[in-house]
């Protein structure tokens, strides 16, 4: 069994989980360039230090309400698949993003948490009134419900359209 | 010859290392596949052909050689004629693991055997049985090359051997073995020449030839002979298997593929028995003192450059961007922080000063002359310690936010002048001069010239002309091909050149230049050129093109084809060109690195071939614009041209047709886009607050109709918008007058805001792009588009400003695309009938239209304002009657319309009002304006009956009011009566026939005004044509005549009445509106006497007088 660690954050007041390793680094100075022609889930474009990232709003993505701008927002900026190969090979991962660096915009940062693989399970169909797909499974902890994401799935195009 | 350009031999490694990656998976798909794409099987084949002829220059036979049999089977695939088996991608393989390992020692790989790799392939050749069959009888693993390797064959022994050769020999290859041929036969080896001498000619021996004897090794000796191969055993009691008969061709490859490279023979050069007695006394064949090769040294380091992956540039220049960034801000927080500690200071100072205050006063209150020891004195002293106390805290607690943090405004200069180093040196990695490049050629064409017995100049120009680097290194091929070319095909042998009458030396010349931000290359020579038939034969013969679709093409298209593979205008395939893929190669390549290449050529007088190649592949010069708030880039080199219609001509540059906006610029008819609608947005305009509202009208829409909508529905909340109101006019004003169009950063985009067009190609066709703002230029770095923007065509990449904002680049095709923008047949007709209305369009005036609140409107010309001022009453100073608008250092006479004019009188001046400032006049009046309505656009006639008064030209009619034009030299000859004769003192030209040429009917008004103002007697007429015409039925003194007319233009004119004999002495004037430098040639060389701008009476009339008196 393999202990993993996990950032958490929140949309609203729900908890989500995203494997760390999937995670490059997380974003406070959000000068997001609006862009016209993109999917209502893409939020637009950011500079990070000279490369574009494309910011999802990762509630819109998962069938919520737009997320609003606070100053408690962040980026969760995931690494390219490029960058993702080696945990790939190692086996330390076996869920991937994409050739382009993508960023969540998420309400608020969590924790982090160390989880064991088998205290995920696997997702319920439709849990929280979101679409399951995008989740890779979910954690109880401390009474709490957690979701863990599938980043997969989520930066996939055209798969929320 | 000197030692091998060790720079270039490197380049050349690195270069074919690289093809031959490419290689070995192109074969082992190509063998997968068991199917041929030609584009594959032409990968494979350019790359064995670069190898080739690289290491051919070089003399290294041994990779020369195997990758030229490597070359020979792809191109029987490539033709067709082979088909791939395993057994054919196993000897290609082995070829290419061989070459690798030739690369990799490349001082050595003339030592190493490539017999093993090249039997495979010459058996697919065919080439095999001879070798087969010589290898197999004896039994060795020799080979003709090998065999042949043995002699010290070099060049110039060549043509001495082919003259030995007389008609009906056979050249042969004699084996020795020196025990048994010669010491076990009693011979020595000089009686072993004079055997063969008998039969025939020696005509080299091999340097193992003169040892074999003494080491009983194997010697080979070649020689001619007219006896056959198999009676030749018998002649020189030699084993058959040690004979082998060669082909003169054969032994020509041979030789150019040994060069003059094979190692120095061990000991004294064998002799000719030929020509001398004593075996040993002269050497038939040179020593081969020309070592292409260098002295075998210690393996060679690259020197101190070190190959950096682009990628990896591309990344450090991002950073350097982000530092720069970085440092900006850091920059103004230390601003920020240093005004507060200016500040702090102060306050700090104040509070010292207060401090001592306070202290004084208690001095003053408690006395200052105390004895020395006392309750009060001991008192002042604790005070004054206690402040003196307070002073030290405060000051060392404000301490960071003072001035005097040590060194911290140095240290930030130090960085930013490391950082903008950084961000320099990072841009210039990337930059490297084209001489680089350049310079290899001398060498190369050094050397080719003694290949091909030809003389050539090299001339190379710019070499000075930076590209990126990424450029520069795959320019290297194509070029050298070209080159090659030239060198090769294009110059023609010394005796050629000589009897065309030629230099007999052929020039050559490689120049690089800028030229509308690109770098151009010419390879220019002055040889034979390109023979279009040539071509045309070549390309039908090799199923390029049929004969029909021939019949079709240009001369230009058919010298174009000479780029499509396979295709060579050379009668012959040498080492060094003419299989045909030279000039696909070089296209390709060119192609890539986003370029263009052309090819002119003149049949014996040369060729020239221009590359076009961009600055760098990432930079690329963009204009900004925004839209919506959007900041965008166009990459400029698909801008035409930018338009801005002033809002009040939209309505009438506008229209609809087919349901798509217009525009009517000159004579062309062009479709507009909004860039919402690419969008998908609806549009949205700016009020005067700077709110943003939907645009319900949702197109650009013709105004007349829109009018009648608004009527209709007078509920319409923006419809207040249709009367301009003073502010929207003046600023327009503003922008007409010259004003930074920048500052107003409140920009309706609605009906009644300036329309800025971005005039953009779409293949051939152009169409007009609308955008909010236009901003400035600028280099932009082009990065990719995030894979979710898969469906946005209408974006080419995404970059980042030097200031970190995010901007898209906008792709012109795909926005036409995106849209469905067409160009059909319809508007090519609308097109048609727009040029034929167009000429008198082109010269529609505009005219500024104000009042003064006495009822009347005036109208000026706008080509006689200067500028629009916007002033209030207490600039203006009365001296006398007369009312003067300061300036700092001069002043202007303003006058009130209602003084002078038979108008009615104006109401009380407003606080602020208006001044109009004309130009063309000498000593300007400026005129006071209340208000400022409009500029209106008008082309009709001015009617002269209404005759108001002097100062009043006429009236025109707009939107059913009566518009008074002024005459501004009429006004102010009525404010100064005197000011005409201070101005012109010459005597008035009575009587004078003048006949004015001038098809716009506000012109002709003026214009026959100025003429009648001092006498003349004008006779008019609408069009060049007319003018002619009449100038050949009257007696006229003088023609003046505008340039831009239909039917006849001024040019025209001026050169039939010069050609005529009868009137060539009559002076003529031309008027133009604006004198651009183009015409300005063109206007004198039809013979005009002399041209003046239109309008500008003084200079008109001055320039009338004299040409008039002179005569």
């Amino acid at each position: 069994m393999m202990m993993r660690q996990y950032s958490t954050f929140y949309l609203g007041e729900d908890r989500f989980a995203i494997d760390i390793l999937l995670v490059k680094e997380i974003n406070r100075h959000l000068e997001i360039t609006d862009v016209a022609g993109l999917p209502e889930y893409v939020r637009g474009l950011l500079n990070l230090r000279g490369k574009i990232v494309t910011v999802f709003d990762l509630a819109c993505r998962i069938g919520r309400e737009r997320c609003e701008m606070t100053p408690n927002t962040r980026c969760v900026v995931l690494k390219t698949n490029e960058e993702l190969r080696g945990y790939q090979e190692a086996g330390l991962i076996n869920d991937s993003t994409g050739p382009d660096v993508v960023g969540l915009l998420i309400d608020r940062i969590g924790d982090m948490i160390f989880v064991d693989d088998n205290q995920v399970d696997p997702a319920p169909a439709n849990i929280i009134g979101v679409d399951d797909r995008f989740f890779s499974g979910v954690v109880l902890l401390e009474g709490e419900l957690l979701v863990t994401l599938n980043a997969m799935t989520i930066l996939a195009e055209g798969a929320g359209d | 010859m000197d030692g091998i350009d060790q720079s270039l031999l490197d380049d050349l490694i690195t270069e074919s290392n690289e093809h031959l990656e490419n290689v070995e998976p192109s074969l082992l798909l190509m063998e997968e596949e068991g199917a041929v794409s030609p584009e594959l099987i032409n990968e494979i084949f350019r790359a064995m052909h670069s190898i080739k002829g690289g290491f051919g220059f070089f003399g290294l036979s041994n990779i020369q050689g195997l990758s030229h049999k490597m070359e020979s089977v792809l191109m029987l695939v490539r033709d067709g004629e082979l088909t791939i088996t395993s057994a054919m991608t196993d000897a290609l393989l082995a070829g290419v693991d061989k070459l690798r390992e030739m690369l990799d020692n490349v001082q050595q790989s003339e030592d190493i055997s490539i017999a093993a790799e090249l039997e495979p392939l010459l058996l697919i050749l065919g080439e095999g049985p001879e070798v087969g069959e010589a290898g197999a009888e004896k039994g060795q693993d020799g080979n003709v090359d090998n065999i042949l390797s043995g002699l010290d064959l070099a060049d110039a022994s060549l043509t001495e051997m082919k003259a030995m050769v007389e008609p009906g020999m056979q050249v042969f290859v004699v084996e020795i073995q020196g025990h048994l041929d010669l010491r076990d036969k009693n011979l020595d080896d000089g009686q072993f020449v004079e055997i063969i001498e008998n039969i025939g000619v020696v005509l080299s021996t091999g340097s193992s030839f003169a040892d074999c004897l003494k080491n009983g090794s194997t010697g080979t000796l070649l020689f001619a002979s007219i006896i056959e191969l198999d009676h030749l055993p018998g002649f020189l009691n030699i084993s058959a298997a040690q004979i082998y008969e060669i082909d003169l061709k054969d032994l020509q490859a041979a030789l150019e593929e040994k060069g003059s490279l094979a190692p120095p023979p061990p000991s004294s050069p064998i002799v000719s028995p030929v020509s001398s007695e004593s075996p040993k006394a002269k050497p038939l064949t040179p020593p081969t003192p020309q070592k292409k090769c260098p002295p075998v040294q210690p393996k060679h380091e690259a020197a101190e450059t070190l190959r950096v992956r682009v990628e990896l540039l591309n990344r450090l220049m991002d950073l350097a961007g982000e530092l720069v960034l970085g440092r900006n801000q850091i920059k103004q927080a230390l601003q920020t922080k240093l005004s507060v500690a200016l500040a702090n200071n102060k306050t700090l100072t104040q509070f010292e000063i207060c401090l001592e205050n306070s202290f004084d006063a208690i001095l003053d209150i408690v006395g200052r002359d105390f004895g020395p020891i006392n309750e009060t004195s001991r008192l002042r002293k604790g005070v004054e310690e206690e402040c003196t106390l307070l002073k030290k805290s405060f000051r060392s607690a404000l301490g960071f936010g003072l001035i005097e943090t040590p060194g911290l405004f140095g240290i930030m200069q130090n960085i930013d002048m490391v950082i903008s180093d950084i961000q320099n040196d990072i841009m210039n990695t990337r930059m490297q001069p084209v001489g680089g490049v350049f310079s290899k050629f001398t060498r190369v064409i050094r050397d080719m010239s003694k290949k091909l017995a030809k003389s050539f100049e090299l001339t190379t120009e710019g070499q000075e002309v930076e590209l990126d680097k990424s450029i520069i290194e795959l320019l290297g091929d194509p070029l050298t091909h070209l080159i090659r070319n030239c060198a090769d095909h294009g110059i023609e042998s010394p005796q050629v050149r000589e009897a065309a009458g030629k230099n007999s030396s052929g020039s050559i010349i490689l120049r690089a230049y800028h030229e509308g931000g690109a770098v151009n290359i010419d390879v220019i020579d002055d040889g034979a050129g390109l023979d279009v038939e040539t071509i045309k034969r070549k390309a039908v013969e090799k199923g390029q093109i049929t004969k029909e679709a021939l019949q079709s093409l240009s001369e230009n298209e058919v010298l174009a084809l000479i780029f499509a593979p396979g295709l060579s205008t050379a009668e012959e395939v040498t080492d060094v060109s003419g299989r045909g893929v030279g000039m696909d190669v070089v296209k390709t390549n060119i192609e890539k690195l986003g370029g263009v290449i052309n090819i002119e050529s003149t049949l014996g007088q040369g060729t020239r071939i221009n590359l076009r190649l961009p600055l760098t592949l990432a930079i690329i010069p963009s204009l900004l614009v925004s839209s919506e708030g959007r900041l965008l880039a166009v990459p400029e080199v698909s801008i035409k041209e930018l338009v801005r219609i002033p809002a009040m001509d939209v309505s009438d540059r506008i229209e609809n047709i087919q349901g798509m906006p217009i525009l009517r610029l000159r004579e062309k008819l062009l479709p507009l886009i909004r860039l919402n609608d690419v969008f998908g947005l609806p549009a949205t305009w700016v009020d005067d607050l700077g709110e943003r509202h939907q645009d319900r009208r949702g197109a650009l829409l013709d105004r007349r109709k829109l009018a009648e909508e608004f009527c209709a529905e007078d509920l319409l909340p923006n419809h207040t918008d249709m009367i301009p109101s003073q502010t929207t006019v003046s600023d327009r004003i503003d922008k007409i007058v010259g004003d930074d169009a920048r500052h107003d950063n409140v920009r309706r985009s609605d009906r009644h805001n300036a329309l800025h067009i971005i005039v953009l190609k779409h293949e051939k066709n152009y169409y007009g792009l609308i955008v909010d703002h236009m901003l400035d230029n600028e280099e932009i770095v082009v990065k990719p588009l995030p894979t979710y923007f898969k469906n946005c065509d209408y974006y080419a990449g995404v970059t980042i400003m030097g200031d970190g904002r995010v901007a898209m680049i906008l792709d012109a095709v795909g926005i036409a695309r995106s849209v469905g923008l067409r160009f059909d047949a319809k508007l090519a007709h609308e097109n048609e009938l727009l040029t034929a209305q167009s000429e008198e369009y082109k010269e529609a005036q505009q005219f500024i239209l104000f009042h003064s609140g006495g009822g009347e409107k005036f109208v000026i010309n706008i080509a006689m304002v200067a500028r629009v001022e916007k002033i209030s009453q207490d600039r203006i100073e009365k001296i006398g009657d007369k009312e003067f608008l300061k300036y700092e250092n001069s002043s202007l006479q303003v006058i009130a319309l209602d003084q002078y004019l038979p108008v009615g009188k104006s109401p009380k001046r407003p606080d602020s009002f208006f001044v109009i400032v004309p130009k063309l006049v000498k000593d300007p009046i400026g005129i006071i304006a209340y208000h400022l309505d409009d500029i209106i656009n008008h082309r009709l006639d001015v009617n002269r009956q209404n005759n108001i008064g002097a100062g009043v030209l006429g009236t025109i009619m707009h939107q059913d009011e009566m518009l008074l034009v002024l005459d501004l030299y009429a006004l102010f000859e009525a404010v100064d009566p005197e000011r005409e004769g201070r101005l012109h003192k010459g005597q008035p030209l009575t009587g004078k026939r003048i006949l004015l040429a001038e098809d716009t009917a506000f012109f002709r008004a003026v214009e026959s005004d100025y003429l009648e103002s001092i006498g003349c007697v004008v006779d008019v007429c609408n069009d060049g044509a007319e003018a002619w015409e009449k100038i050949q039925n009257g007696r006229y003194d003088m023609l003046v005549t505008d340039i831009e007319m239909p039917k006849m233009d001024g040019i025209e004119l001026a050169k039939k009445v010069r050609e005529n004999e009868k009137f060539k002495e009559i002076p003529i004037v031309a008027l133009t509106s604006l004198i651009f430098e183009k015409d300005r040639d063109r206007i004198l060389m039809s013979g005009v006497d002399a041209y003046e701008t239109k309008l500008d009476k003084v200079h008109l009339l001055d320039t009338l007088r004299s040409l008039l008196t002179d005569r």
